[in-house]
């Protein structure tokens, strides 16, 4: 199922914070959401999750306007994590990652078959069902982010979006993290996800998409997207490139 | 999918009813229960059956009911704000509350309709937790709350002593130690069915959020995320509090503490659930409730103490315990 | 020159009152007190009465306080009244006391009455503060003889009498109704059950205990109160449906003095009614 907005347009405290975005989110690939910070990659992740409404524009989820959706129903299909998420109550692990089965009718005492599953099987994928026991305060914050990758995975949406999920992260979970998500655009989700490190970005997304002051600067193919004078335009600094693996990854070289 | 663990937020009930009955059995001395008992049964009108039916057991009944009321008013509103300190005494919920039901009955209108207690209670109430909802706001931190909290409990507290003071008849004014600070003694069961409806009805409402609250625990964005709507939630709780505190508080007056000792002490044993939190301190504010109000008629002070008074002396020095291990063990749930 | 001086200090001084003499201008500051001051005082002696003196609920004598001032115990207050006199019970805050002496008034402290005999005791000193003393004596007198009167038509037998007051209070030993239930022949179940002068009594033992007869002791205001709706409480209006009760206005027996004696005129008629029932 794939997901198209258009026009997004959005002001908040009467400043203009999205300026008439157009993006698609195609299933089976994971698409980047990139650009500086106050670019609208956040603004823009809310509106497509369907938490917050765009003054104009619209999101259509396989054609199907969201905002004519329930609340639940539109929960079932499109699941976000977003970068703030934080366990208010010491819940043990396996009770945060349920949470994500409550657009279904679960509860944590009112679990399906399907719903054990798809908790096992999101713990199992994020490397998590070792804390299935213990509380999440005892975790560490890179445990504690894996847990909540969990939780979105669990709801076994259509289109997962995700606001920076490697920003408290070792490299190492960073990996597996992005691999979490590959993984789920290889079941045929549409997975969007804000990125910062644009290394990470050029390595892990199939598509990218660039954001500056609220509006489109590019979209498509990383290798399109991360070239020099575009992202100097988004970035305001120069870039050079590293070749790795078969990716150009970009660093920040400097002030032009 | 169920086990006996999941099964504990039924103990503090078992235990509340247990309490009741002790309850019913605590009193000046003398009553032969057995014979109370049997007279009631064979339906013979005699004392001792009087003092059972209308004296004793309105008593442990309302100390079942305002204390479940209260234990599950305080679950809740500590699960809506992710709050620990949120509780209905402390932030002014049960005197506004108070003040409604003190404004109904000194101005003669509840001898008109004795419905209108319960009501302008619930009024005071909903008035109550908008106003603290509106004024710190859902997102609010713990210390914003609690200052409007104090704010709106002061005000409250002052309005009920002027309305006081403004009736003509001379008890009038002594009686704010009643509304302020409450008591179960001398009830009857006409103030039991004035307060049952109310509570019974808050705490549907209270339990139908039960699920909603669960989905709070990640924060409001993951709420919405996760298809609840933070807004709706926070009506729903505001008035199911409202009417079961209203109810509560229209009959026995402001009770403290309750609320915000029950859901700390059956918490751990729920797995910090916020839903499951709610059921089980119901239970446990019964418990608390029909603990303080057997103790102050075992105790040797000269006069019955009020209740509030009882539940104030123990619930205060544990405010200062959770504000002090919040800070020595940075957590914001405690 | 000396009768100037002389004019100057007792323009200067307040006046000071030989006791021989009625004190031309009297403050009273006790509800028991002013009741009796205002019986015995002469035509414009009396300038000032408590304010609760002026409560229907409390004061017998309500309607005739109402043409004095009311004063508080407040010092400057009393002072503004230039009296000469000042009648306080023991109770009086010492300091209060004290600052009147310092301004050099007069004050006549008159010993607390919590019985009929006692009441008698008062009158005469009261009578005696005021300079009328065969006033007073003649006002013993006839209390004296009204008090025999009535006691003699009282009935046989002891039967048990329970005080109910607002807040579920009750009055026992040591006070003036405790002294009038036992002259109209009554026993009184707080007295026999050791409660202290004023305290609750708990409304489970008043009801288990069945008094012959339970004393309301008066509505004090049209305006509800949870004081007053307690005697409306279910258990009570149970155990009482078929037994009698009697209200007692407040003001009949709250002081010693001579409205005691309707209050015993309508105890006597209970104790009385009660025998011919039995």
């Amino acid at each position: 199922m794939a997901m198209t907005a258009s026009g997004l347009r959005r002001v908040l405290d009467r400043r203009p914070v999205l300026h008439g975005v157009s993006i698609e989110l195609p299933a089976h690939a994971v698409t980047g959401l990139v650009g500086p910070n106050g670019a609208g990659k956040s603004t823009l992740l809310r509106l497509l999750a369907g938490i917050d409404s765009p003054d104009d524009g619209g999101v259509l989820l396989s054609g199907k306007p969201l905002r004519t959706m329930s609340p639940m129903v539109r929960a079932r299909h499109v699941a976000y994590l977003p970068q703030a998420a934080r366990a208010q109550w010491p819940l043990s692990g396996r009770d945060v990652v349920s949470l994500g089965r409550m657009p279904h009718g679960a509860g944590f005492d009112r679990l399906t078959v399907a719903d054990v599953e798809a908790i096992d099987d999101a713990m199992q994928r994020t490397g998590t069902a070792a804390f299935a026991a213990r509380r999440v305060d005892h975790l560490s914050a890179g445990e504690r982010a894996r847990l909540l990758l969990a939780r979105a995975l669990a709801t076994r949406a259509d289109v997962l979006l995700v606001d920076e999920p490697t920003a408290a992260l070792d490299p190492g979970y960073q990996i597996e993290a992005m691999a979490a998500l590959r993984a789920e655009a290889a079941r045929g989700v549409a997975v969007g996800v804000a990125l910062h490190d644009l290394a990470l970005a050029a390595r892990w997304c199939d598509r990218l998409v660039l954001l500056a002051a609220g509006r489109l600067l590019a979209e498509g193919p990383p290798a399109d997207v991360l070239q020099p004078d575009l992202l100097q335009q988004a970035y305001g600094v120069a870039f050079g490139f590293v070749e790795f693996g078969g990716h150009r990854l970009p660093l920040a070289t400097g002030r032009p | 999918m169920r086990s006996t663990a999941e099964r504990v937020w039924l103990l503090p009930g078992v235990l509340a009813l247990l309490l009741a009955c002790v309850s019913v059995i605590v009193g000046p001395g003398g009553l032969s229960l057995a014979e109370a008992t049997a007279d009631l049964l064979a339906g013979r009108d005699t004392v001792p059956a009087l003092v059972l039916l209308e004296i004793r057991l309105p008593r442990a009944l309302l100390g079942l009911l305002v204390g479940a009321a209260l234990g599950m008013a305080g679950a809740a509103m500590q699960g809506l704000l992710r709050n620990p300190l949120a509780e209905p005494g402390v932030l002014g919920v049960s005197a506004c509350a108070a003040l409604g039901a003190v404004i109904a009955f000194y101005s003669g209108l509840v001898r008109l309709v004795p419905a209108a207690l319960p009501v302008a209670a619930i009024t005071g109430g909903v008035l109550g937790t908008a106003a603290l909802f509106v004024w710190a706001g859902r997102g609010a931190t713990v210390a914003t709350l609690l200052l409007v909290g104090v704010a709106i409990n002061a005000l409250a507290g002052a309005a009920t002593a002027f309305s006081l003071a403004l009736s003509p008849n001379p008890y009038a004014f002594y009686e704010v130690m009643f509304w302020l600070m409450g008591s179960l003694a001398d009830r009857s069961l006409d103030h039991v069915l004035l307060a049952l409806p109310c509570v019974i009805a808050g705490a549907i409402l209270l339990f139908r959020m039960r699920g909603r609250l669960d989905a709070l625990s990640l924060g409001e964005e993951t709420a919405l995320a996760l298809g609840v709507a933070p807004a709706s939630v926070a009506r729903w709780v505001g008035l199911g509090t409202a009417m079961a505190v209203g109810g509560a508080v229209a009959v026995s007056g402001v009770i403290g503490f309750v609320g915000l000792i029950a859901p700390h002490a059956v918490r751990p044993f729920v797995g910090y659930r916020p839903g499951a939190t709610l059921i089980a301190s119901a239970g446990a504010g019964a418990v608390l409730t029909l603990i303080a109000d057997i103790a102050v008629r075992l105790l040797p002070t000269e006069r019955e103490l009020q209740l509030g008074v009882m539940t104030a002396m123990v619930g205060a020095p544990f405010l200062g315990w959770l504000a002090l291990h919040r800070r020595q063990r940075s957590a914001p749930w405690l | 020159m000396l009768l100037l001086l002389a004019i100057v200090i007792a323009a200067v001084w307040p006046v000071s009152v030989r006791a021989s003499e009625p004190p031309a201008r009297v403050v009273s500051l006790n509800l028991c007190l002013d009741q009796l001051a205002l019986a015995l005082a002469a035509p414009g002696q009396l300038v000032g009465v408590a304010d609760v003196t002026q409560d229907a609920h409390l004061s017998a004598r309500w309607q005739q306080a109402r043409t004095l001032p009311a004063v508080e115990m407040r010092v400057e207050e009393i002072l503004a009244l230039r009296p000469d006199l000042v009648l306080i019970d023991a109770n009086a805050p010492a300091h209060v006391v004290a600052l009147l002496r310092r301004a050099g008034v007069r004050v006549a402290s008159v010993p607390d009455a919590a019985t009929f005999e006692q009441g008698l005791a008062r009158v005469r000193a009261v009578a005696a503060a005021l300079g009328h003393a065969e006033a007073g004596e003649t006002l013993a007198n006839d209390m004296q003889r009204r008090h025999d009167e009535i006691v003699s038509t009282r009935g046989s037998g002891q039967p048990l009498a329970a005080v109910w007051q607002a807040n579920g209070f009750t009055v026992g030993a040591g006070t003036v109704p405790d002294d009038l239930l036992r002259r109209a022949g009554f026993r009184n179940l707080a007295a026999e059950r050791g409660t202290g002068p004023f305290e609750p009594l708990p409304l489970e033992i008043l009801v288990r205990a069945a008094p012959d007869v339970l004393i309301l002791d008066g509505a004090t205001s049209d305006r509800p109160s949870l004081a007053e709706a307690l005697m409306t409480h279910r258990a009570v209006r149970h155990a009482f449906e078929g037994s009698r009760t009697l209200v007692m206005p407040h003001s009949l027996w709250l002081c010693a003095g001579p409205q005691n004696l309707e209050a015993l005129e309508r105890l006597t008629a209970a104790h009385r009614a009660l025998g011919r029932g039995s």
